[in-house]
């Protein structure tokens, strides 16, 4: 088992050394970062003080050294737009995102996970059905549509609920529903397939031929097998939202997570702040998706430690 | 597997294949309307100039927010009304359509290719090779793919090209993956053995033997890559990293006008409705190419058909 995770882990900072030398490459090589940050009006004198402030004016390898250094002390640098440390203003959103995701997940979860049980009783009936037709059309709509398309419903026509902005229990209905429908109908497909693939084997026969329960069959036996998967895909479909995937929910709903720190700070050509989510993002996924190897493990205690 | 016995069993017409293929599709009637939306979707791109009522980007304010023809106060030469700037929506939608099917298109083409080539490698040279790839593959998934795409773009600046190359750097893993394993399977079939034995070269086996038996594997995980990233392509215009005006995109449009959500809710539902429709369509063909590639299916579907046929022979037996 600790072999297992140390493992883990090292493949974990293998991707976190492939972020930062794609980081690097990107915001170094492929584009002049000080030229972005200044506003088009400036002198060669601004130029000239911002790159050496940045020691943008040292070789590229002497840079890499210093960047490399710089991550693993998780300095990030001042961010250009707001004066103030980067990772500490990342680290401000951090929590209204949290609250987003969590939400969200505990919605799909106690939503969809019960539903694809039910559907999986009787495949091919009408919940089924009805069922595989909703997570197809919740899995083909753009998030941001779905928000505004909600917000037109809820705030504009009824006037229920608030059209964005944090603040209350209100605040969080319409975008954790928006951000729950993507991952929620993967996650009722996947219950719903692996429901189905445990009832059909002969255990389940066995089971209800000694004369258990049906309840108890379905509680203690199948859904414990049908478990694994399910956990793994919403553990993913967390780092996925996590990870990023909640900027475009939070730039609808004005939520004043992580992601849409990204895209003010796109908006202000900063890049260091940018810079500073996407390590913040990177570790959160690679961190998730270790617990998530883990709880796979603990879950299943045949799944072989690879 | 099911194309070589299909090629076995049956003279390698193109005419007769296609004919099949039509038959096929009537039996389905949701999937032959998906695919005769997707169709119209893509002719509608590919001859916006001439089917589009008006210019996309011909700003009229007088006109803004005029409703739907079937509104209060809607007109035919605007059918699905006018945005904030007075713009005709039907008119963005189908140019906003070549945009969304031509990043779409090339990016699956790119990482399709690029994934195949790499995850033949993988799964035919095996060793260094294998490991190396995949452990790549396996790295790049675990990315925060959005967060980093948006960085990139946002330095590079969103062209359509640059949005072409970072969403296929983002997107050649799965195809590499399927490849791969389709292959380890394949190189234990006999016939692959056999050909190996009697001295086929690695470059022409792939050709001739490992890569035909790929194709409808890839032609079902093409259609959902390409669902995915028109999805992609319109959240990457919505969050402004994409098509940027006057040029159209669906996603754009949403961005555009969802302030005017209140006075003119066409501005918004229409690109939103297209692109869940196409979406949906090629979500469902992708997921019908799969039934049908699999050997199991197929031999149930085959079944129905010639019990049907059967009681169908005494009206029109004369065919075939």
């Amino acid at each position: 088992m600790i072999r297992f995770i140390v493992r883990r882990l090292f493949s974990g900072l293998l991707v976190m050394l492939l972020v930062t030398v794609t980081v690097f490459f990107v915001t170094r090589k492929l584009t002049d970062p000080v030229r972005v940050m200044l506003p088009l009006s400036a002198t060669q004198e601004d130029y000239d003080r911002l790159e050496a402030s940045l020691g943008l004016d040292k070789p590229l390898l002497q840079q890499f050294r210093t960047f490399l250094g710089d991550v693993v002390q998780l300095d990030f640098g001042v961010s250009f737009w707001q004066g103030t440390d980067a990772l500490e203003l990342v680290l401000d959103r951090l929590p209204a995102t949290f609250l987003l995701v969590a939400a969200s997940m505990f919605l799909a979860i106690v939503v969809f996970i019960p539903l694809g049980i039910a559907a999986s009783l009787r495949p091919g009936g009408w919940l089924d059905r009805v069922l595989v037709s909703i997570s197809l059309f919740g899995l083909s709509m753009p998030q941001f549509w779905l928000g505004a398309m909600l917000i037109w419903v809820f705030s504009v026509r009824l006037g229920w609920l608030p059209t964005s902005g944090s603040g209350s229990t209100k605040h969080i209905i319409l975008p954790a529903v928006t951000l729950a429908s993507t991952s929620g109908g993967r996650i009722a497909q996947i219950t719903r397939s692996s429901m189905i693939d445990q009832l059909n084997r002969p255990y389940v026969n066995t089971l209800r031929a000694k004369g258990m329960r049906p309840s108890w069959v379905l509680f203690r036996h199948v859904l414990r097998n049908a478990a694994v998967p399910i956990t793994t895909l919403t553990a993913y479909e967390a780092a996925f939202a996590l990870a990023g995937y909640a900027v475009i929910v939070e730039t609808v709903f004005a939520w004043p997570g992580m992601g849409r720190l990204a895209i003010q700070a796109v908006n202000q050509r900063d890049i260091i702040l940018l810079q500073a989510v996407v390590f913040v993002a990177a570790s959160l996924i690679v961190a998730t998706n270790i617990l998530a190897d883990i709880l796979y493990k603990v879950i299943d205690p045949r799944v072989r430690l690879a | 597997m099911t194309d070589t016995v299909r090629s076995m069993t049956s003279p390698p017409n193109a005419w007769a294949r296609a004919r099949r293929i039509a038959r096929v599709l009537l039996e389905d009637k949701l999937v032959l309307v998906s695919f005769v939306f997707v169709s119209i979707v893509v002719l509608a791109a590919v001859l916006a100039p001439y089917v589009a009522p008006a210019s996309p980007s011909k700003v009229v304010l007088i006109d803004r927010l005029i409703p739907p023809v079937w509104g209060d106060g809607g007109r035919w030469s605007n059918v699905l009304g006018t945005d904030s700037l007075g713009r005709d929506i039907l008119s963005r939608l189908i140019f906003g359509a070549r945009n969304s099917l031509l990043i779409g298109f090339s990016v699956v083409l790119i990482a399709g290719t690029f994934g195949t080539m790499l995850g033949l490698i993988a799964g035919y040279k095996g060793g260094f090779a294998d490991t190396f790839i995949m452990r790549l593959a396996d790295a790049q998934l675990a990315f925060p793919g959005l967060l980093l795409v948006i960085l990139i773009i946002s330095v590079l600046g969103p062209s359509i090209p640059i949005i072409i190359a970072v969403i296929a750097v983002y997107g050649w893993m799965i195809f590499a993956r399927l490849v791969r394993g389709n292959v380890l399977q394949l190189r234990e079939e006999l016939y692959v053995r056999a050909a190996e034995m009697a001295g086929c070269g690695p470059l022409r086996l792939m050709r001739r033997h490992l890569l035909p038996n790929l194709a409808s594997p890839l032609m079902t995980q093409s259609m959902l890559e390409l669902a995915r990233v028109i999805l992609v392509e319109a959240s990457l215009s919505y969050l402004g990293l994409g098509i940027q005006p006057p040029n159209s995109s669906w996603g754009l449009m949403v961005a555009e006008n969802q302030t005017y959500l209140r006075d003119g809710w066409w501005t918004v539902f229409f690109p939103g409705i297209i692109l869940v429709l196409t979406v949906m369509a090629l979500n469902l063909i992708s997921s019908w190419l799969r039934v049908r590639s699999d050997p199991q299916q197929v031999d149930l579907i085959a079944a129905r058909r010639r019990s049907s046929d059967k009681s169908r022979s005494g009206r029109e037996g004369i065919e075939e």
